[in-house]
């Protein structure tokens, strides 16, 4: 079911309504309404999805315990490696085989009849829950959390509706905690919670939607654009996959909060940023912080371990992080060129610089001078969202070469997306204003009287009924 | 303040909201189109029809009913696939008991064109003017709200016709006679100036990963036909002489290597070739492969011809 359709407008409410008048004091019940309303939410789109994720849960809800039953180092390890293999296998299967096989068969020359790959569709969110859960039982693992003793706040945890799909990647020493709290109705939170809701949907319907259009356009037929127009486009397309995803997590988040939860912020103005290492930790910040911890640490105290130096350790910990983050988009080279472009540019940054100047490293510099900084980090940036968007790596060398081989000139530019691109100023504008609040509607109650409000409020509605096209799907459901 | 209280004031809230929709939705259902004139032709006349005109947009401006001796219904419509196309045929003919003839469209791009989704915006209309579920799927609440498929495009209608008070005229038959995109009427249909301008990037591009899929449901089609006694008229429509050349020759290959395939194995077919015909000149077209209303009148007159001359009789 996606967030911005008619039958989630119908699902919330009815939800809603049934969760609070269980009660809070009931806390069972509301936790099995929870689970069968988000195994209906991820059912509607394919019912089979929820055999993967009920088994997924399972696993990692038994291996969690049989690790915490242990006292023994080596079973302990056996198990985090059953569990570990198991969410690999799974993420595996249905997402990575079928591009290894292919390029397999591609370097070694083998023909098409030797293997075939698999007719199977990526379930939804896959790889979003699948991180979710193996996070938890590592951190059993790693005791930084106790085991959940109650196999129902754990399905709870693994499946809860808002941030299935695409987030944001929660921990369980933060979400897990919650579905065994009472929960009491908080009227300040609710009505912020559905603010969120309508800003996340702002974003995703009016802003990405319309830049999306301009987009397709430009991607379906780049030899008949300028290179300005093909920069253009892949600047629009950033900002249209920001406020898709950030829409997103608005609306989940904001959901979450109208049925007392709170989720973690994944995005802090990311536009804003004038180097790599920063943009991470400000975009897909849940996405980030678990590859830091999960991965990034240990290739460093792997490498320590090999005897490498701090400084070599941290470099190759650094581009593999960021390469397999790519991957973890999907199995495509061009995620992988993605994720790898910004691992050289972190590894640009990381420069120590002699102690005669007063930063320590190039990161430091950039981000005393963002001016000068945003001339390295944007034109960067739009080549690697060049081959995040391109369905392919010819493709998107195309895209590339296209921009210096093709005509400079600039009147394509306001006939492809015109007036609307206000919008995105407009989004722009209020998260400024709002910077650092959870959203851009967040303090509206103190600054106008109600009235004020809530014609704000149906100018939104409007804007997003009057300029919504046809549904589109998020683009990170497909991760 | 309780949840109850909350929950009251929501839907205060969003009262006003519901109305907006409920108005616009009615607003947007007096707004004559093709479909519902079609629509109305079909409650009225469905005894008495005998041809149907399947395909995208070329078939839809290319065969003006007006010109045809058999009552003829419309539905082919704006990028529109194999695939709808067949649940319209299918659908339909149970609603029309003389049906003899159907014309079905091949046009260079219609194979390799993405075939409409599952939530295609425009299957409402098709539910609530034909009553024809090309969903896939039951039908929902939800999908009788015509405006809410397409919220943008039916904002800019809403605007043309009550505000701007631009209103489109169409014969009794769904054919649009008026407000059509007449790219061609810009440079007065001269051809030094349109062939000028030729731009490929006007038109969406195409994915040769398409073909099975289209084929396969054009093959549905063909055999729904077959099985039912209904004759079926192929057409090419025009193209104005810069198009095909500039298309992708093997597009063209592979379409007519379909095309044949289905001419040798089923009786039923016939073929109707106009794709490049030079008696078609730049004023007959709005752009370089849609035909206006006078290029429609040509073609039809031509296809009436057609039929009277094939081997197969036109009943």
């Amino acid at each position: 079911m996606l967030f911005n359709s008619f039958d989630f407008g119908l699902f919330l409410p009815v939800v809603f309504i049934l969760y609070w008048l269980i009660g809070p004091h009931r806390l069972k019940q509301q936790n099995i309404l929870l689970l069968c309303t988000s195994y209906f939410f991820y059912g509607i789109w394919d019912w089979r999805f929820l055999i993967l994720i009920f088994l997924s849960s399972i696993v990692d809800f038994y291996a969690s315990q049989k690790i915490e039953a242990t006292s023994k180092k080596a079973q302990k390890k056996l198990w985090l490696y059953l569990s570990v293999f198991w969410n690999l296998g799974v993420l595996f299967s249905f997402k990575y085989f079928n591009f290894f096989l292919d390029n397999f068969k591609a370097l070694f020359d083998i023909s098409e009849t030797g293997f075939s790959t698999l007719n199977i569709i990526i379930p939804v969110g896959l790889s979003f829950y699948t991180f979710q859960t193996m996070s938890y039982t590592i951190d059993v693992y790693r005791n930084n959390v106790k085991p959940s003793k109650n196999i129902l706040n754990f399905l709870c945890f693994v499946s809860f509706f808002p941030q299935l799909v695409a987030g944001p990647i929660e921990r369980a020493s933060r979400l897990l905690p919650q579905f065994s709290t009472t929960r009491v109705f908080n009227t300040t939170k609710a009505k912020d919670g559905l603010r969120q809701i309508l800003w996340g949907l702002f974003k995703k319907i009016v802003v990405a939607d319309n830049l999306g259009i301009a987009v397709s356009a430009i991607y379906a037929t780049p030899e008949e654009f300028s290179s300005v127009t093909i920069v253009y486009a892949a600047v629009l397309f950033w900002f249209q996959l920001y406020c898709d995803f950030s829409g997103y997590a608005d609306v989940a988040i904001g959901t979450a909060r109208l049925f007392g939860f709170n989720l973690s912020v994944n995005f802090k103005l990311p536009y804003l940023v004038s180097t790599s290492t920063a943009f991470w930790r400000k975009w897909h910040i849940t996405l980030s912080k678990w590859f830091q911890d999960y991965l990034f640490m240990p290739v460093v105290k792997w490498a320590r371990k090999n005897n490498i130096s701090k400084g070599n350790a941290k470099l190759i910990a650094i581009f593999t992080t960021m390469t397999l983050m790519g991957f973890w988009h999907g199995a495509n080279w061009t995620y992988i060129i993605f994720g790898a472009l910004h691992g050289c540019y972190m590894l640009f940054e990381a420069i120590p610089l002699k102690r005669k100047y007063k930063y320590k490293d190039l990161h430091a510099f950039f981000e005393s001078y963002p001016i000068p900084s945003k001339l390295y980090f944007i034109p960067g940036l739009v080549l690697s969202v060049i081959f995040f968007r391109s369905i392919n790596v010819t493709e998107a060398w195309h895209m590339v070469t296209a921009i210096f081989n093709s005509t400079i000139s600039w009147y394509q530019l306001s006939t492809i997306i015109g007036w609307k691109l206000g919008f995105l100023f407009v989004m722009i504008a209020l998260e400024l204003f709002q910077k650092t609040k959870l959203h851009g509607l967040e303090t509206i109650e103190n600054l106008f009287p109600k009235y004020l409000r809530w014609a704000g409020y149906y100018v939104l509605i409007f804007m997003i009924i009057r300029y919504g096209g046809p549904q589109e799907q998020f683009i990170y459901f497909q991760f | 303040m309780s949840w109850k209280k909350f929950t009251y004031r929501a839907i205060l809230f969003l009262i006003p909201i519901v109305i907006l929709v409920i108005g616009v939705e009615v607003l947007v259902r007096n707004i004559p189109n093709s479909i519902s004139v079609s629509g109305e032709q079909l409650e009225e006349d469905n005894s008495s029809i005998k041809f149907l005109v399947l395909g995208s947009s070329q078939n839809k401006r290319a065969i003006n009913p007006e010109f045809l001796t058999s009552n003829t219904l419309t539905v082919a419509g704006t990028r529109q696939g194999h695939k709808t196309d067949f649940y319209l045929l299918k659908d339909l003919h149970k609603h029309l008991p003389n049906l003899k003839r159907v014309f079905v469209g091949v046009t260079a791009r219609h194979f390799e064109s993405p075939p409409n989704g599952k939530n295609f915006w425009k299957y409402r209309s098709h539910l609530v003017y034909y009553n024809v579920n090309a969903f896939e799927r039951p039908v929902y609440f939800k999908d009788k709200f015509i405006f809410l498929g397409n919220p943008n495009f039916y904002s800019d209608q809403l605007e043309d016709y009550y505000i701007k008070n631009k209103k489109l005229t169409y014969n009794k038959f769904g054919f649009q006679l008026t407000g059509l995109n007449d790219r061609f009427a810009k440079f007065h249909h001269n051809e030094e100036e349109i062939l000028k301008t030729f731009n490929s990037g006007n038109y969406p591009s195409l994915n040769r990963n398409f073909l099975d899929l289209s084929s396969k449901w054009f093959h549905k089609i063909l055999e729904y036909c077959q099985e039912n006694n209904i004759q079926v008229s192929l057409t090419k429509t025009p193209t104005f002489k810069n198009y095909n050349p500039l298309l992708d020759r093997d597009v063209l290959k592979r379409r007519d290597s379909i095309v044949d395939a289905a001419l040798t194995t089923y009786p039923n077919i016939g073929l109707f070739d106009e794709e490049e015909n030079t008696l078609y000149k730049a004023n007959h077209f709005i752009n370089e492969n849609h035909l206006n209303p006078k290029g429609a009148e040509l073609f039809t007159k031509r296809l009436e011809q057609f039929l009277k001359e094939s081997t197969f009789s036109q009943n």
